[in-house]
């Protein structure tokens, strides 16, 4: 059973990590799944991009990353929002609802 | 953790990052596994759909690295490893790039490491930024028999350092003498500093053993006997015996009590100086000197160099106003003294005397940027070589830019190359240095004080070293790898070099040309030093110097009056000519070509003083024996005879030119010269000879009995050694010291020495300039061979077609010649020329050979021309035996 998915537009995986951040630390696998149920399983994380850039994102100060033990006694990786990173998150949510709305109103416009 | 902690840590634990890396990756797989096992998909099926959605892990921990630095690190490795199998496949390429930029850091390491020694270390002194030498500036005009540059006689010394207490919390003077102190039966002279008691405390040094000084008013009488040594002279004559402190050294005829022992790195205040022993200035001057002490006393000389320590919070602007003050306005009894001085002038005291410092500092600047100028040219040749060489490997970049390498990575690549060349080099150079090291002190002049400069590779030399390397590293190869990579990749791929711009080898000619240019005016300039040297060496100069041994005796500062003093050098004469080791012996005031200046104005027959024609005549005062000794020939009349004494008429023998000046036509023999208010019959005409320097006019100059002139005990006594001159010094030590063991044999050595002393200008000329020339040779033929090869490169495909065509090979080393030649002839043709305008400059030290010496410049410029055609024929027959095919096919 396929469901139908969009692929994520180039540069917006960035700003949906950050936002699934902004409700506190998770791990990567969390990350990709929280991101395709917002999304009301739309939106899939392509998964071989999503290390690459939570490395990334990490690598710029906007998330930091620490190790904990899951309840099943896991070690696992958890990543969060680091101050910067909720600055970030604002701009690029700024930035976001503007392109939006502007690709709307030309396609409406069409 | 911040960005650079982050990096950090993955370099300094580079498993434990992986060891996360996939930690994390393990787990999101399987909880992708498990959550689409849950969703009810077969187990085998959700492994394969999970692994398929993940991607390859391999390629997101290389991600991982590269943000981590971990892969520049791998790179580096990698890059290290790929460039030395490169150079491996590549021997002489390496060898060549190696050897030139050796040269290039040697050069400039030799000559940093002498500023090194001379500028930049301090003296090893407490707080030497706050001591300053006190220098009093005087008045023009003011008349003077004195010296030219102030000394500082005891009571000036102690008047400027009771004057300035308030600037300065101590005052010391010091001055530099020779002292013959006896060691193991023989008295040998030793560099002495001569100081003031409060010396060492001024300086802050501490004794090795023992103490210093005690602080002593030494205008007053009663200051101990006491002598403080080095402690190189500690180990070297006592074996660093303990017990040193209170046993009694014998300096200059006085017994003196040894109470302590320097610390080794303290050797005097003078850069290049080492003393071996101190004096107390006070103690010299007092009790302890024997009876009938003769008149002129060495140790009592006035200082040459007063300094003291600032006080905290003077500043040395301050000082100097102050002390100028001061010294205009010294007690009464000062007055003459106090009205001679314009100002005082305070300099930081350092190893360097500030009056030596501004010739000095420009000996350096010129060596250093003839270095500077060598390590450029080398730089250049290399980076001409890793040019030439980068045409070769386009088709290589050219392909792994296709394949995705990026060009910064290329480039990167290329710049290790280099650094590992340059490290190499530098490697090298150190070696080089070392060996320029361990010959110095064979370059250093005799002179009577103990003189070694302590040029070493200290910290300071190799970081300036490494510096050196990797500035040159990357100087020398970012050119060539930006170029190289910036290959079009079709056209790379293709194999047509012709994407090189023209301008490179525009460039690279012009360097050559200089390079050889340069070349030539430095061979030609030690070739012109190397002629003036053996003519200095074979000049007439009247006397024979072979198996000569020299040596001075000074009786002066040593308790001798007149009479015993005439019976002391008669009698080591007498004992000299006893020995069978030796053939002749004899004595006379000066040594010859020592730039002595003795000599009085004598009016020609029938003219008086004031106004009379007169000639300047020069003149030696020697044993009856020297002429004979020296085989300098009489011409006419009788030589000197023992006979000649106090008591006998007062005679002279002067030589050919002052026979002539003054009685042309007529024979001298029977006439009278008046010299000093004593006439004297001229008995001998000698035949000329140089006297005061080599390249002197030919001189009226006489010869006077000393006998009858014996107003000094400072004599330099010769010796004439039967076979071998080895044996003489010891002869002459044994000699003196069984007439009298505290007189020292000053600077023994062979006559020849004193030639050898005199030529030192044209010998350092020759050697120095003859290294930088040959170095500078040896790179131009370098660069000449890597243009040639460049050259080449660029046209393998053309020179394929020609033979395709039929050209001769012959034909085609003749074309690649003929470009070579085009530069040699340029190169060699402005380095004359250039070399003229230098021979011209620096006639003064050429002793008559001609500035434009034929055989100089045809010699130098004919040799270097066939090397660098040598240079050339390598790379032309390489175009010669190209493969037509495999040449054709490169397209």
């Amino acid at each position: 059973m396929r469901e139908p998915k969009a692929d994520l537009l180039q540069g917006t995986l960035d700003l949906l990590i950050l936002r699934t951040l902004a409700t506190g630390p998770r791990h990567g696998w969390s990350i990709s799944k929280r991101i395709l149920e917002l999304s009301r399983d739309v939106l899939t994380v392509n998964q071989g991009s999503l290390y690459p850039a939570l490395y990334r994102l990490e690598d710029r100060g906007w998330l930091a990353s620490d190790w904990d033990t899951s309840p099943e006694g896991r070690r696992i990786k958890l990543y969060g929002l680091t101050p910067l990173g909720k600055k970030q998150l604002a701009t690029e949510t700024e930035q976001w609802r503007i392109f939006s709305f502007a690709v709307n109103h030309i396609l409406q416009g069409a | 953790m911040t960005r650079i902690g982050r990096r950090w840590r993955a370099l300094a634990h580079r498993d434990a990052l992986e060891h996360d890396v996939d930690d994390e990756m393990r787990f999101h797989l399987e909880q992708e596994i498990a959550s689409l096992v849950a969703r009810g998909v077969d187990p085998t099926e959700a492994r394969r759909q999970a692994y398929a959605a993940f991607g390859r892990p391999e390629a997101h921990k290389e991600t991982a690295r590269d943000l981590t630095g971990v892969r520049w690190l791998e790179d580096l490795a990698r890059d290290a490893r790929y460039a030395i199998q490169g150079l491996k496949r590549r021997p002489g390429f390496a060898f060549t790039t190696v050897l030139t930029l050796a040269l290039g850091i040697s050069a400039t390491t030799v000559v940093f490491s002498a500023v090194d020694a001379l500028f930049l270390r301090r003296l090893p002194v407490q707080a030497p930024d706050r001591l300053f030498v006190i220098s009093e500036q005087w008045k023009n005009g003011v008349p003077s028999t004195d010296a030219a540059t102030p000394v500082y006689p005891y009571q000036h010394y102690m008047d400027l350092a009771e004057a300035s207490q308030s600037i300065f919390s101590d005052v010391a003077a010091t001055s530099l003498t020779v002292s013959s102190v006896r060691l193991n039966g023989y008295a040998t002279d030793l560099t002495a500093w001569v100081v003031s008691s409060n010396y060492f405390n001024t300086l802050g040094v501490h004794p090795a053993l023992g103490r210093f000084f005690a602080h002593a008013d030494e205008r007053t009488a009663g200051a101990p006997p006491e002598a403080v040594i080095s402690e190189e002279l500690w180990q070297r004559q006592f074996n660093s015996d303990p017990a040193i402190i209170g046993r009694t050294l014998f300096a200059d005829s006085r017994a003196l009590t040894i109470v302590g022992v320097a610390p080794p790195e303290f050797r005097g205040t003078l850069e290049g100086v080492l003393g071996d022993l101190w004096l107390p200035a006070g103690v010299m001057r007092n009790g302890a000197s024997a009876p009938g002490d003769s008149a002129r006393q060495r140790l009592d000389d006035p200082f040459v160099m007063v300094f003291g320590r600032l006080r905290p919070g003077v500043t040395p602007q301050r000082a100097q106003a102050a002390l100028t003050a001061i010294g205009q306005h010294l007690p009464p009894a000062a007055a003459q003294r106090s009205a001679r001085i314009r100002s005082i002038q305070l300099d930081p005291l350092s190893g360097m005397p500030a009056m030596m410092r501004g010739s000095i500092t420009i000996f350096m600047a010129t060596l250093m940027a003839t270095a500077a100028f060598v390590l450029l040219i080398a730089l250049a040749n290399v980076a001409g070589m890793l040019l030439a060489r980068g045409t070769y490997r386009t088709r290589e970049f050219a392909m792994r830019l296709a394949l995705g390498a990026s060009r910064g990575r290329l480039t990167r690549q290329l710049l290790t190359e280099t650094v590992i060349l340059c490290g190499l080099g530098a490697a090298g150079g150190i070696l080089l240095a070392r060996a320029v090291f361990a010959a110095m002190p064979g370059m250093i002049p005799p002179v009577p004080v103990h003189v070694a400069f302590d040029i070493r590779l200290d910290p300071v030399v190799l970081a300036f070293t490494t510096a050196i390397a990797v500035v040159s590293g990357v100087l020398a190869g970012l050119t060539p790898a930006l170029n190289a990579t910036r290959v079009d990749v079709l056209s790379g791929l293709r194999g047509s070099p012709q994407g090189q711009s023209g301008k490179v080898s525009g460039t690279r000619d012009v360097f050559v040309v200089a390079q050889l240019a340069l070349s030539v005016v430095l061979l030609v300039a030690a070739g012109l030093f190397t002629r003036a040297l053996d003519r200095g060496l074979r000049v007439n100069t009247g006397f024979d110097a072979h198996a000569v041994v020299a040596a001075r005796v000074d009786l002066e500062s040593h308790t001798y009056d007149d009479a015993h003093a005439r019976a002391f050098f008669a009698q080591l004469l007498a004992r000299l000519r006893a020995r069978p080791e030796i053939a002749d012996a004899s004595l006379g005031w000066w040594t010859p070509l020592s730039n002595n200046n003795n000599g009085e104005r004598v009016y020609l027959p029938g003219e008086q003083a004031p106004d009379g024609k007169s000639i300047g005549l020069g003149y030696g005062v020697v044993d009856a024996d020297y002429l004979h000794m020296m085989r300098t020939p009489m011409v006419l009349g009788r030589g000197l005879l023992a006979t000649d004494d106090q008591g006998a008429p007062p005679v002279l023998v002067i030589n050919q030119t002052a026979a002539h000046k003054l009685w042309p036509g007529e024979s001298p023999i029977g006439q009278f010269i008046k010299l000093g208010n004593v006439e004297r019959e001229v008995v001998g005409v000698a035949r000329d000879g140089k006297y005061r320097s080599l390249d002197e006019e030919p001189t009226a100059y006489a010869f006077i009995p000393y006998l009858q002139r014996f107003n000094t005990r400072h004599y330099t006594i010769y010796a004439r050694a039967r076979g071998d001159s080895s044996t003489v010094v010891l002869a002459m030590r044994q000699e003196l010291a069984a007439l009298d063991p505290n007189v020292a044999l000053e600077a023994p050595g062979p006559l020849s020495g004193q030639l050898a002393f005199y030529l030192f200008p044209q010998q350092m000329g020759a050697i120095v300039i003859g290294i930088f020339g040959c170095v500078g040779l040896l790179l131009a033929l370098v660069g000449i061979y890597g243009v040639i090869s460049y050259h080449v490169g660029q046209r393998l495909r053309e020179f394929g077609i020609r033979l395709a065509l039929g050209a001769g090979r012959g034909g085609l080393i003749a074309l690649v010649l003929g470009r070579g030649a085009k530069l040699i002839g340029v190169g060699v043709a402005v380095g004359a020329a250039l070399g003229l305008m230098l021979g011209f400059a620096a006639r003064s030290f050429l002793y008559g050979v001609d500035a434009y010496d034929p055989l100089t410049f045809v010699g130098v410029s004919v040799a270097l021309a066939a090397v660098a055609l040598v240079a050339t024929y390598l790379p032309a027959r390489r175009a010669a035996t190209v493969d037509p095919m495999y040449s054709l096919r490169m397209e």
